[in-house]
């Protein structure tokens, strides 16, 4: 678990180191404070125990999968963090299900730096709301 | 044979029999039948009779003369019709014959007798003067003819001279019909006895003398007078006296019985009689004809036995006799004919069965019996060579009478090549391997003389019933066993087997040397002929055949079922029948479009679209079909129409009159197949995704490096994740290009990407029925995306129906089995768990590693499931609690189609 402080910050959960780190960057590039995480568990904990406000995920993530990162957020947390999921499958039906989960936006992959930080900001803007 | 050899052979029996008669070589048969049926013939009351006999004794011949006088007196006292002296008493006085001549009715017999001034040509006798000259009525006395020492005939008179003399019982016969004159014609008559065998009422001329006799005894009576039987007078044996005789007036009795009573015995003349026997003939044939050969052969005997009857009937109560014996003749004769006719018209239907029977098998591959096949042992070497791979075999059997063993067959290797000291069947290793009646493995150098590298060697005896009939070494590449499941099972599945034949075949043909031998079959009356045989051993063939194609048939591992052209089922195979009798189906009893109905969702009117244009356009169609009794299973329709080949349709073939001779229906099962195509679709869409996925960092890095605040340090990395992930992809793409090229089907062995979520489903659905019937359900979890793994295809499908199937069969009812797949630490992991009765841990382990023998089916696949999983580099947890149940963990490698490469981390303890 790596943390960078800064006003806001992001949780990132995706078992690609790479896209951890690189994500990252880019997002503390642009002044977020940045958790990332390899699985599901960490995410868990890594919302347990910081002050996180948002999540980047990706759907199919190891030991404990985004559907069910969101269903303990949503159902058992009540939380409304935004949750922005990264998914490779782009079909319908995938759609719907994260829909319904309880993700705020869904990205499929390869997404571009810049529209996940769009995304981001949206979400957060429309949090403070 | 032809209709006009059939008649002239009739012809010819009709003559044969008819020629019998003539020539009169059935008399002494007829002779003995008239003596019998004269002998059966009822009784007739002496009483009611009008002839009675008065005998003579010969004392009497040279006697007082006045005795004749009296003796005529007291019978004239008595007022009888007519006196009929069958002698002219030589001692008599001249008065009694004028005193006979007053009486009126007196008739006297002359005898013939040779005179030897003639020459001995027969004569009436001289007579006395004083009889001379009254004209008293005279016949002559015969002796009657004798055949095979009976008198059954009397002749009607005597020519002499060309003068006819009538008989004494003609001229009787005359006088007491009241005719003067003598109507006869030489010749002779059959005297009827019928009825007599008690003979005439009797008395003698003593009795008379003395005044014995009564008033009715001859009143009215034609009595006739002669000597009794004596050493002069010689008796007559007539039919109903065939033991005795009796005297000539009694046998004058029954002559002019017969005469004056008209009751001559009447017998068809030659042309009536081959009348007769043509009709006997006749109806003999027509009944053969009409009736089955079994019917007629039966009514052989009955038929004779009611001739007879016939003819007794006819000789009893009209006096007619037949000519039994040839009728008799006759009727044995075509009955003998007919059988032969019949047989020789069934051999020569056999044979003509035969020509075309075996016409027909010519064109057709007929497998040889391996019994009666000369080279069986190298069917024997092709069998085990297709399947084991050997690099080299050889089959030995011992030398009868010696020790020793010799080649019978064998591939890439002789004899020569098996060390000298190795060729006693009763020294190492043979006696080794016949101790342990196993599969042996040799040493290198021990037995062949020059060993194959990487070569394993194993000697197998061949025993059936614990004798030994030969032995089988094989070699085999070390790289060929680990390939093979199993291997020594294999071997010993196969010495089993060709041990268990070469003792049938050793049977068989002990067996056909004996039937073979010419005294069996003469005692078993087995004719010489081999039509039977050959007819048997043609037969036989085609069973074999028929047996072959309906194994074939049931074989199939499609439901196959055939209509005719009319919709109605010809053959259905077992797996077809199977399939509609579990789901309630009743084939037999429903059409082409009642079935079809049954199983698609096709209309009707569809369905009959579809079999027309499959009858008349030949048009094959495929569809897919839903059986609500096999759930999870997915079906393919193959509709094909039969057709006649232009060679078929050239012979008349009445069954198939059009060119079409059905439909043919294939259900074929494609759930695994359809399992397959899947996981080709399945690995693209993990490649894709995963190529997906792997584009995220390039993207990420791309969008990076356009930033131009990055540290020099962020920059490098960016460049350094852009190079070494591409690189990454490059190799990826390379390895999915070459697994999406690759074949998969059913069966492959070698390891592929598979989905462990896409085998888990036609794995629960072959084992639904059983879970239904064991009330057990199941409670499955699947994350959301689990890498594939590397495994076979099919044998990954059957390793899980394998661990389910134990678990079935071991759960508690209505309880349920759990079935989880996710992916944790680089490993993908399956949980399989029941609630049932379970084992001791210790022994279900034992049984698993194999250290205890059992024989469980359940055991056995665990272990090759376990065996499988391993060469794909899984790792199993097993294990059991009695009264809990039992656990499979299986731990394996995600393939190359996850994001992260790496080796399984965390296992339990491995078996």
């Amino acid at each position: 678990m790596n943390i960078e402080s800064n006003s806001k910050t992001i949780l990132l959960a995706d078992e690609d180191e790479d896209v951890g780190h690189l994500l990252s960057v880019f997002l503390r590039l642009h002044g977020f404070g940045v958790i990332t995480v390899q699985n599901g568990v960490d995410a868990i904990v890594a919302v347990s125990n910081n002050e996180i406000s948002a999540i980047v995920t990706e759907w199919t993530l190891p030991v404990v999968d985004g559907y069910r990162l969101l269903n303990w957020l949503r159902e058992e947390m009540g939380s409304a963090i935004p949750v922005i999921v990264l998914s490779a499958a782009d079909n319908e039906t995938v759609g719907k299900r994260i829909a319904g989960a309880g993700a705020d936006a869904v990205l499929y992959k390869p997404a571009s730096a810049f529209d996940i930080l769009s995304e981001l900001e949206r979400a957060l803007k429309q949090e403070a709301l | 044979m032809s209709n006009k050899t059939q008649i002239l052979s009739v012809i010819a029996v009709l003559l044969g029999t008819w020629l019998l008669g003539v020539s009169g070589m059935t008399r002494l048969p007829d002779a003995l039948l008239y003596d019998w049926y004269v002998g059966s013939t009822p009784e007739i009351d002496t009483a009611l009779l009008d002839i009675v006999v008065v005998e003579i004794d010969h004392k009497m011949r040279r006697g007082q003369k006045r005795k004749w006088n009296l003796l005529l007196e007291r019978l004239e006292a008595q007022a009888p019709r007519w006196v009929i002296f069958n002698f002219i008493p030589e001692s008599a006085p001249d008065d009694f014959y004028k005193t006979a001549a007053g009486y009126g009715n007196v008739i006297f017999g002359r005898r013939a007798a040779p005179n030897p001034l003639k020459r001995n040509r027969l004569e009436p006798e001289p007579t006395p003067e004083a009889f001379q000259s009254e004209a008293f009525p005279t016949g002559i006395v015969l002796l009657p003819p004798v055949y095979y020492g009976v008198h059954r005939y009397q002749r009607t008179g005597l020519m002499i001279d060309e003068t006819f003399y009538p008989s004494l019982e003609a001229v009787a016969a005359n006088r007491v019909a009241g005719i003067d004159e003598d109507p006869w014609t030489p010749g002779l008559f059959r005297v009827n006895f019928n009825g007599k065998t008690n003979g005439f009422p009797k008395t003698t001329a003593d009795r008379i003398l003395s005044g014995d006799l009564f008033s009715g005894q001859i009143r009215d009576k034609i009595v006739i007078v002669g000597f009794a039987e004596s050493y002069y007078d010689i008796g007559v044996h007539t039919p109903v006296t065939p033991e005795s005789s009796i005297s000539m007036p009694e046998f004058n009795a029954h002559a002019l019985d017969t005469l004056i009573h008209d009751k001559l015995i009447v017998e068809p003349s030659p042309q009536l009689t081959g009348l007769i026997l043509l009709l006997i003939i006749f109806i003999g044939v027509l009944i053969y004809r009409i009736s089955s050969f079994q019917f007629f052969s039966w009514l052989m005997i009955p038929s004779a036995l009611l001739f007879l009857l016939a003819a007794w009937k006819l000789f009893v109560y009209f006096n007619v006799w037949l000519p039994l014996s040839q009728i008799l003749a006759a009727h044995f004769l075509i009955f003998l004919y007919l059988c032969r006719n019949f047989t020789v018209s069934h051999e020569k239907s056999t044979q003509e069965m035969l020509v075309k029977t075996s016409a027909k098998l010519q064109d057709r591959v007929l497998p040889e019996s391996f019994y009666e096949i000369k080279e069986h042992w190298d069917q024997v070497v092709v069998m085990v060579n297709q399947t084991l791979n050997l690099s080299r075999t050889i089959f030995l059997e011992k030398i009868p009478g010696d020790q020793r063993i010799r080649e019978v067959k064998a591939l890439n290797c002789t004899l020569s090549d098996i060390h000298e000291k190795r060729r006693d069947y009763r020294r190492t290793p043979y006696s080794n391997a016949i101790k342990e009646n196993r599969p042996i493995r040799l040493k290198k150098y021990s037995f062949l003389k020059h060993p194959h590298k990487d070569e394993e060697q194993y000697l197998v005896p061949l025993m059936f019933g614990g004798r030994v009939l030969g032995f089988w070494f094989l070699g085999v590449e070390s790289a060929n066993i680990s390939k093979m499941d199993d291997f020594q099972f294999r071997i010993v599945h196969y010495a089993d087997q060709i041990s268990e034949l070469l003792y049938r075949r050793e049977l068989r043909m002990r067996q056909n040397r004996i039937e073979k031998r010419r005294i069996r079959r003469y005692l078993k009356l087995l004719p010489e002929s081999d039509v039977y045989r050959e007819l048997n051993s043609s037969i036989t063939l085609l069973e074999r055949r028929l047996t072959l194609l309906e194994k074939v048939f049931d074989g199939i591992g499609a439901s196959v079922i055939l209509y005719d052209l009319f919709g109605r089922v010809l053959h259905a195979n077992r797996n077809m029948a199977e399939l509609m009798e579990t789901s309630g189906f009743l084939i037999y009893q429903m059409t082409a479009s009642d079935f079809l109905s049954a199983v698609t969702n096709l209309t009707l009117e569809d369905i009959r679209s579809l079999i027309r244009n499959t009858i008349f356009d030949r048009k094959p169609f495929t569809l897919t079909a839903t059986l609500e009794s096999a759930p999870g299973k997915t079906f393919m329709i193959n509709i094909r129409p039969v057709t006649q080949t232009e060679s078929d349709s050239s012979s008349i073939n009445e069954a198939a009159p059009f060119r079409t001779i059905g439909v043919l229906i294939e259900l074929v099962e494609v759930t695994e197949l359809d399992m397959l195509n899947r996981l080709k679709d399945e690995l693209y869409n993990k490649v894709s995704h995963t190529l997906y996925k792997d584009f995220q960092p390039l993207v990420l890095a791309c969008d990076l490096l356009k930033i131009d605040t990055i540290t020099s340090e962020d920059r490098k990395t960016a460049f350094e994740t852009l190079e070494r992930r591409i690189r990454q992809m490059a190799e990826f793409v390379k390895k999915a290009g070459e697994d999406l090229s690759e074949s998969i089907y059913i069966g492959k062995e070698t390891a592929y990407p598979i989905d462990p979520a896409l085998t888990l489903k036609p794995a629960l659905a072959a084992l639904s029925i059983q879970a239904e019937q064991k009330k057990v359900s199941f409670d499955i979890e699947i994350a959301e995306s689990v890498s594939m793994v590397r495994a076979g295809p099919e044998s990954f499908m059957e390793v899980m129906k394998t661990f389910l199937t134990v678990l079935i069969n071991d759960a508690v009812q209505n309880t349920r089995i759990k079935i989880s797949i996710l992916e944790m630490d680089e490993t993908v992991i399956f949980n399989f768990s029941n609630k049932g009765y379970g084992m001791p841990d210790d022994v279900f382990k034992s049984y698993l590693s194999g250290t205890s023998e059992v024989a469980s089916p359940d055991i056995k696949a665990l272990r090759q499931a376990i065996s499988r999983l391993r060469r794909w580099g899984g790792v199993i947890d097993a294990s059991s609690k009695l009264g809990d149940g039992i656990r499979f963990a299986v731990y394996m490698k995600p393939d190359t189609y996850s994001s992260k490469q790496g080796t399984v981390k965390r296992f339990r303890a491995d078996l």
